[in-house]
């Protein structure tokens, strides 16, 4: 919770969900401040600044507050945008959104990437397609995997594109194409003789449903079993239909059975005093041998 | 006294402030754009700026132009058995404007506000710096390019409260800046850029087709031999690239081997030529509007500057993009060092500009290197946690806290890095240290990351162990590409042991060099009476008498105007 009465002490005012008022007090204020030379107290102005201007944009958290947000005269507020007549659209433009409609994200994306080629197209109209297949591609489950990453790639929005953090459709996104990865991965692993060796291997070939579950097994790969099952929960939502989900419960309940714990708190200790400790053991006898030889002479 | 310097690839210029508006300062030719360019001459003496510019073609291994782009990197441009660095370089050009600014004011000047391009990393803000301190001035501020476009417009504008994209192409560099203006706040609400895109490219990509078409690629080759048939092929580009804004097809020639190279070019030809280069103009555009929460069609008006704006196919793809048309008013070479002098009048609490403030923002996120884990397992390493985000309003100060990864951890290595990509491989490093942590449990011990970024774009990291407050601080400075105090130390005692050409003198080295790069472009009978007159002006020249020198100047030039028409400055 934020001290809202240092914020409004800050900007002079009194509590106040009217945008103009209170970046006249920050404009004020802030001419008499050095940036270069008061850089705390620039910080503690802008912070105060941007947590009112949020509030009163919201107009939620704002305390105290003497004027109720719906009885205030229409305040001229600068982020609501004007609805543009609607524009005439062009046969491109048209194209690309039937295709979103169609959900061919494949061509969308292609067309989109061709009519940016040519600097044809308008910013607003760019954006509010590429925002619109981005949607789609970041919550139609039903897409399919390698078409949804394809379109990416082409857009260059692979591995979540520069702008990851921005926005959570991007995110979002960008956790899809992580779980493509890693399922590829996971494939990979029950393919590879060198993998699937590995406990790594055999996890993923018990996931995959490929193998018997057994407890001893099961056991072994426990680790990574657990990791694989955490990724699943992760990434679970798109894949849902690549897994059989009633086999998935089962080694679960198999893994969590009092044995398969006990097994798989007991062993880790057992193989890492095997890694840490066998060798000072060795060492140590080594040397009470050689004692003991040259004791003898 | 404090300047304004448009430190360009291409050209540089300086402005101040006084009674109330930004003025240019004209250099010894009288011009106000300064080529950023430096030749040394046959007796060993360091040229700048015109002079300089003329001698890329005929003596391209003496001369060194768009060093701006080497700027914060290790590159050394050999002239001739000298050798510098970009910033010794752009010291010469920043010492030629302070000279030249000294001549017009009547007073010494040693402070001065530097422009740099928004996309400028630390390296490369911190290289820009240290050419100042070479050149002897004590730079206040280092403000950005699209900024001062917006401030030198700004205040044009009045009280009105509006919104302004401003897109900037210059000699190099691509920066996209969105501002808003209000209750006289100028505030910038987002920046990108392109670092590698600029008017250079436009060029490079005609002179390639050039070579392409004439099929000149194994003559051209990387050798020695060829660096001057390179250069006049990119002269004969810019020419190309300069008269293809105005008409519909251009004949490209370059006099090589007693013969000439021709082909010729169209507008189309050229726009299909452009047409990646201005794609990439794109993303930017898109990713500023989206950081500041605008659409486009909430912009109310859109500034272009740089002077490769001049470009239709540049006008016309901003006015696609936006819908509308760009302001005019302001020469695009110009606003940005008028915009310097209007940020030099606000250092310098100019009375005129007491209801004037401005706020920028840092044009990327930094921040450091972290791993996941869990109980001692490490899930991704590599990963790139962000301190301080893009289009943070500046100055900033931001800390994060991260804690130890593994049972009885000693040390920690902190990995500062620049950019928006997931992993730190795609980032760009600025730094690392390494700093010693009581052994604890994992997870136990923490260590705060302070990041600190000035109002000049200039970062400071600070740690702290929290458990035993000790105090870390990392020194970017030591990194690749810059140069710590000891070595500026050094540079500065080089650079004040080179002889620079008289200044009073500079006018007829240009005239010389200009005519001899017209020779070297010219064949026939064209060529001889070149020469002719050369020399005639060389022995003018030798018997010193001023008054003699000024008509014969006067004659010469004039008739080298006829001769050059395509001569552009």
């Amino acid at each position: 919770m934020k001290d809202w009465e240092a914020i409004w002490a800050v900007l002079g005012l009194e509590a106040t969900a009217d945008l103009p008022t209170i970046r006249r007090a920050y404009a004020r204020r802030l001419k008499t401040i050095d940036q270069a030379r008061e850089p705390d107290a620039f910080a503690m102005l802008r912070d105060a600044y941007e947590a009112a201007m949020k509030a009163a944009q919201s107009g939620g958290e704002v305390r105290n507050v003497t004027v109720r947000l719906a009885e205030t005269p229409a305040s001229p507020t600068p982020q609501t945008p004007e609805r543009p007549p609607a524009p005439e659209r062009s046969p491109e433009v048209r194209a690309i959104l039937q295709a979103i409609v169609a959900r061919d994200v494949v061509s969308a994306a292609r067309l989109l990437r061709q009519a940016r080629r040519e600097c044809g197209l308008a910013l607003a109209e760019d954006m509010a397609l590429a925002n619109q297949l981005l949607l789609t591609l970041a919550h139609d489950i039903e897409l399919d995997g390698a078409a949804v990453e394809e379109a990416a790639l082409m857009l260059g929005w692979h591995a979540g594109g520069e702008d990851y953090r921005r926005s959570p459709e991007m995110e979002r996104l960008a956790r899809r194409l992580d779980a493509e990865h890693w399922y590829r991965l996971l494939l990979a692993a029950t393919q590879s003789w060198r993998v699937r060796l590995t406990s790594q291997g055999a996890a993923a070939r018990l996931m995959l449903g490929k193998g018997r579950i057994r407890l001893p097994l099961l056991v072994v790969p426990g680790a990574s079993l657990m990791q694989a099952f955490a990724s699943y929960g992760l990434y679970g939502v798109w894949l849902r239909g690549r897994f059989d989900a009633e086999r998935l419960a089962h080694i679960d309940t198999v893994l969590k059975s009092r044995r398969a714990l006990f097994l798989r708190k007991v062993m880790p200790r057992v193989r890492r005093f095997t890694l840490r400790h066998w060798r000072a053991l060795v060492f140590f006898c080594l040397v009470v041998s050689w004692i003991w030889r040259g004791f003898g002479r | 006294m404090i300047i304004g310097i448009d430190l360009g690839t291409t050209n540089s210029l300086s402005a101040f402030w006084r009674d109330g508006s930004a003025q240019l300062i004209p250099n010894a030719l009288g011009s106000f754009l300064t080529p950023s360019a430096v030749s040394v001459a046959e007796d060993g003496a360091m040229l700048t700026g015109m002079a300089a510019r003329e001698r890329l073609s005929t003596r391209p291994d003496l001369s060194a132009a768009a060093f701006k782009r080497a700027m914060g990197t290790n590159h050394i441009f050999n002239l001739g058995k000298k050798k510098f660095r970009a910033e010794d370089l752009s010291a010469l050009v920043l010492r030629s404007l302070k000279e030249d600014a000294e001549r017009h004011l009547g007073q010494p000047v040693s402070d001065a506000v530097i422009t740099v391009p928004a996309y400028f990393s630390d390296a490369q803000r911190k290289a820009t710096r240290t050419a100042g301190q070479l050149a002897g001035l004590n730079v206040v501020r280092l403000l950005n390019e699209p900024t001062a476009a917006a401030l030198a417009y700004g205040l044009q504008s009045g009280e009105a409260e509006q919104r302004v994209v401003v897109l900037d192409l210059g000699g190099g560099t691509f920066d996209v800046s969105i501002l808003e203006m209000f209750e006289g706040v100028m505030e910038v609400r987002a920046s990108a850029g392109d670092n590698r895109l600029g008017g250079e490219d436009f060029t490079q990509a005609l002179a390639d087709e050039f070579a392409l078409v004439l099929k000149l690629e194994d003559k051209i080759g990387k050798g020695r031999g060829t660096a001057p048939l390179r250069a006049a092929i990119l002269r004969a580009a810019e020419v190309a690239k300069r008269a293809l804004s105005g008409e519909h097809s251009h004949v490209m020639s370059v006099a090589w081997e007693d013969g000439m190279l021709e082909t010729e070019i169209t507008r189309e030809r050229y726009d299909q030529l452009a047409l990646p280069l201005l794609n990439r103009m794109r993303a930017p555009v898109e990713r500023a509007l989206r950081d500041a929460k605008l659409m486009p069609n909430q912009i109310d008006h859109l500034v272009l500057a740089g002077g490769a704006t001049r470009m239709p196919g540049i006008r016309r793809l901003a006015g696609t993009m936006f819908q509308r048309l760009p302001v005019a008013g302001i020469g695009p070479d110009e606003v940005v060092a008028l915009g310097a002098a209007v940020q030099a009048g606000l250092v310098a609490e100019d009375a005129a500009l007491e209801d004037r403030v401005m706020t920028d923002v840092a044009p990327f996120s930094m921040g450091i290197e972290v791993s996941s884990g869990h109980q001692g397992q490490v899930l991704m390493r590599g990963l790139y946690l962000p301190v301080i985000e893009r289009n943070t309003v500046i100055p900033a100060s931001r800390s994060v806290t991260v804690h130890t990864l593994f049972d009885h951890q000693r040390d920690m290595r902190i990995g500062v890095f620049q950019g928006e990509a997931r992993m730190v491989e795609d980032n760009i490093s600025l730094g690392a240290m390494g700093i010693d942590i009581p052994a604890a449990p994992a997870g136990k011990e923490s260590v705060t990351i302070r990041f600190t970024y000035d109002v000049s774009g200039l970062l400071e990291v600070e740690a702290v162990v929290d458990s035993t407050r000790t105090q870390h601080q990392l020194v970017i400075e030591s990194q690749a590409g810059g140069l710590n105090a000891k070595e500026i130390a050094a540079r500065l005692d080089m650079l004040s042991h080179l002889k620079i050409h008289p200044r009073d003198d500079m006018i007829n080295v240009t005239l010389l060099n200009r005519a001899e790069r017209l020779y070297a472009e010219r064949i026939g009978p064209e060529r001889n009476q070149i020469a002719f007159r050369l020399d005639a002006f060389r022995l003018v020249l030798e018997r010193q008498d001023p008054a003699e020198v000024e008509t014969a100047r006067a004659a010469f030039t004039a008739w080298l105007e006829i001769v050059d028409r395509s001569f552009f400055s």
